[in-house]
């Protein structure tokens, strides 16, 4: 049986951020650390958290409706929708399903997955494999977190740096391959340096060790970064773009730095949106193409890196 | 190396990683009294790993705080 090939692409792109902007001179005075050490150690000067009614389907339907409307895409034409979410409080269902509900999606394949701050990259790569081998006309991918369910202000380190929204982009047959191989991997031996753990007012918070992640993320990403241009048949100085998840600023500078990416065509979406985790990617996308910086045909490098330890990451061609 | 050696470019890197500290540089200076904060502090170790050839294990990172944490580890990472 000769399994037909196609090529796949991007062809919508949208987000949703919550209503409530939270600036760090605001969090400042509900923790234990200055706003000058918030903005010095991650660069983040403002972040979003979402409000009850601002649940992660409510999020990832918004930001999954109007990436259909860019893609020219109906509902009726979608076939899998993904949904890379870590933050989701209820374990069972996944959300995937009531987000295709919702839009109006017919009965797609939908399924969630959580692969935390690297979610968005994973799901793209699937998405373009279902839409490379036939089993998908157009693929939904959504990635939407509510992180500011899991810190907490007795922790500065996480509190300061998380926030909410969701990002989708719709992944759809092309003539061409534009959207690359993905390169991922995954370090379970680290786990403990990034996680989630239940504290005496058993709630469940993330907790997480700052330099060791730096330190792998800093040490591993590069290697990541030019493997995922080579398989792609591109040189990094043909990227238009490099969009790094938004951990933190001074992560997104050292790996600019190591790679000798022309720094003014780095996103750094985290000093206005803080880390989404999974979102954080398309929600760095949807900044630059909302600021006309992003331009159809741009070569973009994305990469997710994070808990797990795990990441993925590829290069895409923008509609 | 030997272990005056491992300090001299110990100190080099230092001097590197932190270049607006006009201080003496002594075994026993910190990097934290340097300015370097805990990330500037993985960088600085990042260049030692490349500089010396070696690794800096994860449960190693907590205790390397001073010059000469650093110079002990060099060494016994070169000596292992």
């Amino acid at each position: 049986m000769t399994a037909q090939v196609y090529g796949s692409a991007v062809t919508g792109l949208a987000a949703y951020r919550p209503v409530r902007r939270v600036t760090s001179e605001e969090l400042a005075q509900q923790t234990t650390v200055s706003p000058d050490w918030i903005v010095d150690r991650t660069g983040i000067e403002a972040r979003h958290h979402a409000a009850p009614d601002e649940d992660l389907v409510t999020m990832g339907t918004e930001a999954g409706r109007k990436a259909l409307v860019a893609a020219a895409v109906s509902p009726a034409e979608v076939d899998l929708v993904i949904l890379a979410t870590a933050t989701r409080r209820q374990r069972i269902p996944g959300a995937a399903p009531q987000i295709a509900s919702r839009i109006g999606i017919p009965a797609a394949g939908a399924f969630d997955v959580n692969a935390v701050c690297a979610g968005f990259t994973y799901s793209l790569s699937m998405a373009s494999d279902a839409v490379r081998l036939g089993r998908a006309r157009n693929v939904l991918v959504v990635a939407a977190e509510r992180t500011s369910e899991w810190i907490s202000p007795q922790m500065p380190d996480t509190y300061a740096i998380f926030g909410d929204g969701a990002g989708a982009v719709v992944v759809s047959r092309s003539d061409s391959d534009d959207i690359g191989p993905v390169v991922w991997g995954s370090d379970g031996g680290r786990s403990a340096v990034l996680q989630s753990e239940v504290f005496e007012d058993n709630n469940e918070y993330v907790t997480m060790n700052g330099p060791l992640v730096y330190k792998w993320s800093t040490a591993t990403m590069p290697a990541v970064a030019r493997r995922a241009c080579e398989l792609a048949g591109v040189e990094m100085s043909d990227l238009t773009w490099f969009v790094p998840h938004q951990a933190n600023l001074r992560i997104i500078t050292t790996l600019t730095q190591t790679l000798g990416f022309p720094p003014d065509r780095v996103a750094r979406d985290v000093v206005e949106t803080g880390n989404t985790s999974g979102a954080s990617i398309p929600l760095a996308l949807s900044t630059l193409a909302d600021s006309g910086r992003l331009k159809p045909g741009d070569l973009v490098l994305l990469l997710g890196f994070g808990a797990g330890l795990t990441y993925a990451g590829q290069v895409i061609r923008m509609p | 190396m030997i272990a005056e050696d491992i300090l001299t470019k110990i100190k080099d890197i230092v001097r590197t990683q932190a270049p607006d500290f006009a201080g003496e540089l002594l075994p026993s200076s910190s990097f934290e009294e340097m300015g370097l904060d805990s990330l500037n502090r993985i960088d600085l170790l990042a260049a030692a790993e490349a500089a010396f050839g070696i690794e800096v294990p994860d449960d190693q990172v907590a205790g390397l705080l001073r010059v000469q944490d650093l110079a002990d580890f060099v060494a016994s990472a070169q000596a292992g």
